[in-house]
């Protein structure tokens, strides 16, 4: 493929970079995905969300198998086949990611495999086999997106030691498993492994898990976690791991230890899950005027254009916060750029959802960035012990908020605790992105009994009545 | 116990200005706002308000004399916190336009904008904080400026709430050049609908577009001196109006005017045209123009050319794409034949046939009418002499040609008639030199006058 010329060039063949070349294709641009891996997906289908969310679907099974003793339906425990469970795994991983490359076909949009280097604004070198090709462009989107961040303390070369991709990929069900880290991630992973048998520890260096989140969601999470996990411990920092023959020795130190003192413990095998960091090195961003700010995410205006006028960054590696449905949504608008549309990023509802037990799902404002910001704000909460579906469900765990404008109503932001939170969300995201008052919501007949009611309801309390809360 | 009130910092870069009026005089009680004095800058003649209530013990600011930030106005006594002057509104806002608006309102409103919300809403009623609210978050729209290449961190968070508009109203408005937050919203709670910015979008255009279009002159009322009728503009003609007072206040045009003679020229169009039509095709003065025009534009390429003020470039075109305007009867429609110097003489007066016609028709798809590189504007079938065209941009120069006349020239020491062309070209001065404006006509007419030398022999 030497001298090929492309109208655009999108490098990484994740959710924001794969959206954005099909969006590009169907305008009739001559587009090419450039991916390092050798399938499409990024770490969102490959080794991330997708292969998360099909293993908490089996740890959703588990969970709920064993409660239902509590209704009379005694089911033993379930005898776990870890190849067949992988396996199925990955066939869900590979369909999607195939499903993918279908769509890429079926747009004409050319795959190139290797890494991507820029040369200047219109050429990029791409080293897959052994010569590098050189791919001429007269637009590029960088859609590279993040990778863990591993500080050097917490890693040890063991085959007891996962991150977030080797968590995935499960190795073994370890006995006792600590998880570093009690954001997402962790909690999710953790999630997975206590359902398949594990006894979970949680260690978190703040003062409360899931801390993104504002605290009357997440804990509803922390206090399930305490329940089914052997512990969750906060304010507790991890000061170096050692690898034994018996297991991983892990030095803590905080309050769980006594007052600040340091204390050792022994795991079959550690989660490293403390954060992410975005891919923007070794790009030759240095031959360009593409600009890199100091937390390493690439500096982007609001048509996701960076300083260099033909190439735009989207997705993790243009900033926070990092997540698969943000980087697509950034993909549109920068293709809606180039292809010479009023294009602007001026979302004010990116969802968030955290798909522990009970899910947690936010958008827009949350309650403490309102606070924060001084804004005269209503805030509305519908507990779902008062929800007559959650009760059907024995998961009155759960709370339904809203975060209104105090005069007009004006929905500024939705944050949910529960069961099937994450569904319920975009309910909540059409309001802030419409501008809708809390009465559009009271007023619109939701159907009964769902989980969908606990917004409606928290709605009408904005005018004083919630027919069942008081 | 008296404080001296300073000159605040009304806005960037305004550093004083000459003071053209005392609004209060020694004695007088003022309340928080109350203008205390008209400061003339040199961008706008700015209302100074009181930061607090009080009574003024002591004018110190004089009519007609210079006054700085940071000197003082008035010494005012008796105001609880009235110890200093407010503090320097962080996002200027923009100075008024008119000396005579409400007294005080605009400069209090900045100071506002910056007071937490408990303080504000000690005194204001409501709906007086909501438009006060929706005003600061209009400057703070017009403040900010257009977003360039990462000089908008990602993640920047938006000062005020967000216009309560839906994602098709927000892109619309952007479509159409409407700001969104000076949208009236009429759905429940103020939201505003695609209907409101349509119908905003549609009262703007009746009022003129602000800063393109004169703002429309009070009409007097003409029946008064004989019957009128009135007749709603079309789309087109409300397009075409649009673009050239945007072209004509944005563009400094230069006109160059010179006369070629065609006698030669339209003797070989004579002599060929018969021979073009029985294959098809009408031999017309327009296409050898168009011959002639590209072969100028190679020799000058900045005229086929486009400025990018924004990026500080000038954007030099390969391509020879020449708009031709056409007269229909709904208004001038400008198609585009495309490529003319990779044509001959026989398809470009095919091709120019067919898009002339299908422009009268209204058949020409909108991607005919884009990607122009120069324009021609031959109104010689019609009638007239030398006129001024007006350039189409982003293309920086046009071609404007009047009807041949036969004329009589003093010629080697005798009187012979000569066909003369009057030709005019405009040209955008900004990136454009008057004398390779000179140069490129007397080009232009060197090719007519002796085209075959030129085009064919490269002469």
């Amino acid at each position: 493929m030497p001298n090929t010329a492309f109208d655009l060039v999108v490098i990484g063949g994740g959710p924001g970079g794969y959206a954005a070349a099909f969006r590009a294709a169907d305008h009739g641009l001559k587009t090419a995905i450039v991916e390092l891996d050798d399938r499409l997906g990024g770490v969102c289908l490959l080794r991330g969300c997708i292969p998360s969310k099909a293993l908490l679907h089996a740890a959703q099974v588990i969970h709920e198998t064993q409660e239902m003793a509590a209704w009379g339906l005694k089911f033993p425990r379930p005898q776990i086949d870890l190849d067949a469970l992988r396996d199925k795994k990955e066939t869900i991983v590979d369909k999607l990611s195939r499903g993918t490359g279908t769509l890429a076909k079926l747009r004409n949009v050319s795959i190139i495999h290797g890494r991507a280097r820029f040369l200047d604004r219109n050429r990029l070198s791409v080293l897959g086999g052994e010569k590098p090709t050189e791919v001429r462009f007269k637009n590029a989107i960088i859609a590279t997106g993040s990778r863990p961040v591993i500080p050097r303390t917490l890693y040890i070369d063991d085959e007891r030691w996962f991150d977030s991709t080797r968590a995935l990929d499960l190795p073994f069900i370890p006995e006792r498993l600590l998880v570093i880290g009690g954001g997402y991630i962790g909690m999710e992973l953790g999630t997975v492994y206590e359902a398949l048998g594990s006894k979970v520890t949680v260690v978190e260096g703040l003062d409360r898990i899931l801390n993104t989140a504002d605290p009357d969601l997440a804990r509803h999470v922390a206090k399930r976690a305490q329940a089914r996990f052997q512990a969750v411990r906060t304010n507790t920092k991890v000061e170096g791991l050692r690898a034994e023959k018996t297991g991983i020795v892990v030095t803590l130190r905080g309050p769980g230890a006594g007052e600040d003192e340091k204390e050792e413990a022994e795991f079959d095998a550690v989660l490293v899950s403390v954060g992410r960091r975005p891919n923007s090195e070794d790009l030759g961003l240095e031959t360009t005027r593409v600009r890199i700010n100091d937390k390493g995410f690439i500096e982007v205006d609001r048509q996701m254009r960076t300083g260099e006028a033909n190439i735009f960054a989207i997705g993790d590696v243009a900033g926070e916060p990092m997540l698969a449905h943000k980087a697509s949504h950034e993909g549109f608008t920068a293709v809606g750029a180039i292809v010479g549309g009023e294009a602007l990023w001026d979302k004010k509802a990116v969802p968030a959802v955290v798909f522990t037990d009970p899910e947690l799902a936010w958008c827009g404002k949350t309650e403490a960035e309102a606070k924060e910001e001084g804004l005269d704000v209503k805030v509305l909460r519908f507990p779902w012990s008062a929800s007559g579906r959650a009760t059907t469900l024995d998961r009155n765990d759960g709370v339904t908020k809203l975060v209104c404008d105090a005069e007009s109503g004006r929905v500024i932001g939705v944050g949910i605790a529960g069961t099937n939170a994450g569904e319920l969300i975009s309910e909540g995201v059409l309001a802030v992105e419409m501008g809708a008052v809390a009465e559009d919501i009271a007023g619109s007949i939701h159907p009964h009994p769902t989980l969908s009611e606990t917004l409606m309801e928290a709605a009408e309390m904005f005018a004083g009545h919630a027919t069942h809360h008081r | 116990m008296a404080e001296r009130i300073t000159l605040p910092e009304l806005a960037e870069g305004i550093a004083g200005g000459d003071v053209v009026s005392v609004a209060v005089s020694e004695g007088d009680t003022v309340t928080e706002g109350q203008t205390l004095i008209e400061l003339e800058t040199d961008k706008a003649t700015v209302p100074v308000p009181s930061p607090a209530a009080g009574k003024i013990v002591k004018v110190l600011a004089k009519v007609g004399e210079p006054l700085q930030v940071g000197e003082p106005i008035v010494e005012l006594e008796g105001a609880p916190g009235a110890v200093k002057a407010p503090p320097p509104p962080e996002k200027p806002a923009k100075p008024p336009r008119h000396a005579e608006r409400p007294p005080a309102e605009p400069a209090t409103e900045a100071e506002q904008v910056e007071m937490p919300p408990e303080e504000r809403g000690a005194e204001k009623p409501a709906e007086e904080q909501r438009v006060e609210a929706r005003q600061a978050r209009q400057r703070e729209v017009q403040a900010r400026p257009e977003p360039g290449p990462a000089e908008t961190p990602p993640g920047a968070p938006e000062a005020g709430e967000p216009a309560p508009a839906g994602p098709a109203a927000r892109r619309l408005a952007r479509e159409l050049g409407v700001d969104i937050n000076r949208v009236p919203g009429s759905s429940r709670g103020g939201r505003i609908s695609p209907e409101d910015v349509k119908d905003f979008a549609r009262q703007r255009m009746k009022s003129g577009v602000p800063g393109v279009t004169p703002a429309a002159a009070e009409l007097p009322d003409f029946a008064r001196w004989g019957p009128v009728r009135r007749e709603t503009l079309t789309t087109l003609r409300r397009k075409i109006s649009d673009n050239l007072a945007r072209a004509w206040v944005t563009i400094p045009h230069v006109h160059q005017f010179d006369d070629a003679d065609i006698t030669d020229l339209a003797a070989l169009r004579k002599a060929h045209a018969p021979r073009f039509k029985e294959r098809g095709a009408n031999l017309t003065m327009t296409a050898f123009l168009l011959k002639a025009v590209v072969a100028t534009l190679q020799k000058f390429p900045q005229f086929n050319a486009s400025l990018d003020p924004v990026n500080g470039e000038m954007v030099f075109k390969d391509y020879f794409h020449i708009g031709v305007a056409v007269d229909t009867p709904g208004g001038l429609i400008v198609p585009v034949l495309r490529d003319v110097d990779r044509k001959d003489l026989y398809a470009i007066s095919r091709e120019l046939g067919d898009l002339a016609q299908r422009t009268r028709d209204r058949q020409v798809g909108l991607e005919e009418l884009r990607g122009a590189s120069f324009s021609v504007s031959n109104l010689g079938g019609i009638g007239g002499s030398h006129f001024t065209p007006i350039i189409n941009p982003p293309e920086v120069a046009i071609l404007g040609v009047g009807r041949s006349r036969e004329v009589p020239v003093w010629r080697n020491g005798q009187v012979v008639p000569r066909t003369i062309l009057p030709l005019c070209v405009a040209y955008d001065h900004r990136v454009i030199d008057g004398a390779d404006g000179a140069r490129f006509i007397t080009e232009l007419v060197r090719t007519l006058e002796h085209y075959q030398d030129v085009m064919l022999l490269g002469l």
